[in-house]
């Protein structure tokens, strides 16, 4: 069951900031806008939190306040002062009610989370409460190293536009930069001096921004040590230099939950368009079967009745190829899809040299294919 | 310089600028990552050394005004305002919402309005209360006018103050009197 914060304001402006402030966490948020409103929300709903205003019109804070601690039902949630009062006088009038703690406005919205979040288990959206991001989506990437070419190799590395690269040479930066916005990923070399790779990983896990985060160390391959070190802080993933770009982003988009189907799956006209890649690894058909099965549902779902499965950029066909194609083809034949080939002279010469597909029929072009229904 | 009207009042004009001053500049800078530059201060009814163009007197010129109160050991109200486009930019930056979805808002501009009011009168009310003097504050209120201008109180400290926020400036009057 999700968590409840429950908002009592008066003030629209500051339910909304509220909001805002808690919208990449996995909770409910409520709102009144007076102390009645307030207290009938809290015996209804059971909120797992109160954030209280005092000045409010029709039943002011206090007055709320007074009243849920004098209810046994409502007594335990834990209150939160939200307000422009802070007098000391009235400031210790209403701690003697019974409050967790006092948040003057203005505020920071980190500071409100920060709070919150000693009180409650504040989670960060789950891929399910939160639209899963794509490859048009835009990610950022902070990279931790003191030295600016890597900085550089991963900036010009990354093969996809959308994902912004932002380098930093320090730990007080990187600190500096996460307090302003939380990246998707965190880089960190595992060669800062100082041990600041180890100093940085607990600061971070140390902050409810930051806390789920995923974190990648950066180290040489030979670097055995301070790669189990980092595994033992809890590091998410180990990335080694020299760099292979294919895997790191296989990494990316595994540790934020990408969906890479667009990749290699496309929706035509009237049909659906199976692509691998010119160099296809492993990673590549282990991505391609993973999301094959629910590509193909969603365009029978859509009413499309073939799909193309368009392999002329292979440069070479392997038995994981032509098993990748066989389970491909199998799943089109299950869902009543009528499904077409499309491969280079090279590519239907390789698969001659395979029993399975000694016999397939290929287009010779995409334009060939579609014309042909 | 201090007015007639403020020579009997318990602090000296000086730390009441201060006091407003500080309080206008850490709200903005926490709720709106931004400045509340002091532009000018002066007393009701003397003329100005300058006059921010975007509060100079225009009649036509519709201005959004917050006013609170507050009430105890010493009891005034503050009033704050700033010309429409300045209060689609204060909301915007403080909401995070888009400045079109903002125009004829009234309804959300208003609140941000009177919220920032709030706090604005809230930090300057909580220096009184630490220096002894007792007060809470009112509910906010907001009015949209022009060609409007705040009466004297007899035996008040009337100040006005401007400050440059963005890329225009915001209006402030104090009054305010000791309580009963």
């Amino acid at each position: 069951m999700r968590l409840k914060i429950l908002t009592v304001d008066d003030s629209k402006a500051v339910r909304m900031i509220v909001r805002k402030a808690f919208r990449n966490f996995d909770i409910d948020i409520l709102e009144s806008s007076n102390g009645v409103e307030g207290l009938a929300a809290a015996s209804k709903e059971g909120p797992d939190i109160i954030l209280l205003d005092v000045t409010m019109p029709v039943m002011d804070g206090v007055e709320m306040l007074a009243k849920l601690k004098a209810d046994a039902l409502l007594k335990p949630i834990p209150v939160v002062m939200l307000t422009a009062e802070a007098g000391k006088e009235n400031v210790l009038k209403i701690a003697k009610l019974g409050i967790r703690d006092y948040i003057v406005k203005p505020f920071k919205e980190e500071v409100l989370v920060e709070k919150v979040a000693r009180i409650i288990d504040l989670k960060p959206l789950s891929s399910e409460g939160a639209r899963k991001k794509t490859l048009k989506d835009e990610c950022t990437f902070l990279v931790v190293e003191d030295k600016p070419a890597i900085i550089k190799q991963i900036t010009d590395g990354l093969s996809n536009p959308n994902w912004k690269v932002h380098g930093v040479a320090t730990t007080g930066e990187a600190i500096d930069f996460c307090s302003k916005k939380v990246p998707d990923i965190i880089i960190i070399s595992l060669s800062l001096p100082d041990d600041g790779a180890s100093v940085l990983f607990k600061l971070l896990r140390s902050q409810v921004k930051t806390k789920f985060t995923p974190i990648f160390g950066l180290s040489v391959k030979t670097a055995v040590a301070e790669q189990q070190n980092a595994q033992q802080l809890g590091v998410s993933t180990l990335i080694t230099k020299p760099i292979d770009f294919d895997d790191f982003e296989v990494k990316i988009a595994k540790a934020i939950n990408l969906d890479t189907s667009e990749k290699y799956f496309s929706f035509d006209a009237d049909f659906l368009c199976i692509r691998l890649p010119k160099n296809a690894t492993q990673t590549h058909l282990n991505e391609v079967s993973a999301f094959m099965k629910a590509k193909a549902s969603e365009a029978v779902d859509n009413g499309f009745l073939r799909v193309i499965i368009d392999v002329h950029e292979l440069t070479n066909v392997n038995v994981n190829i032509i098993k990748l194609l066989v389970d491909s083809m199998a799943t089109c034949q299950e869902l009543s899809l009528k499904y077409q080939l499309v491969g280079s002279p090279q590519v239907i010469a390789e698969c001659k040299n395979f029993e399975e597909s000694r016999n397939w029929t290929f287009f010779e072009s995409m334009e060939l294919a579609r014309a042909t229904k | 310089m201090e007015s007639e009207n403020s020579e009997a009042f318990p602090f000296a004009v000086q730390d009441v600028d201060a006091m407003v001053a500080d309080s206008a500049e850490k709200v903005f800078s926490t709720m709106l990552s931004t400045a509340a530059k002091p532009f000018v201060a002066y007393n009701h009814g003397e003329t100005p050394a300058k006059c921010h163009p975007r509060l100079a007197p225009a009649a036509e010129k519709m201005m959004v005004v917050g006013m609170i109160g507050f009430l105890g050991d010493i009891k005034g109200v503050i009033y704050i305002y700033v010309d429409e486009p300045t209060s689609i930019t204060i909301t915007s930056s403080f909401l995070g919402l888009d400045k079109n979805s903002l125009k004829d808002n009234h309804e959300t501009v208003n609140d941000a309005l009177g919220e920032l009011s709030n706090m604005i009168s809230g930090t300057y009310k909580n220096q009184l209360c630490d220096k002894g003097y007792n007060c809470r504050l009112t509910i906010p209120s907001i009015l949209r006018a022009n060609n409007f201008t705040i009466e004297p109180l007899p035996g008040a400290m009337h100040r006005m103050y401007q400050f440059e926020i963005f890329d225009s400036a915001m209006g402030l009057e104090l009054v305010m009197i000791e309580g009963d």
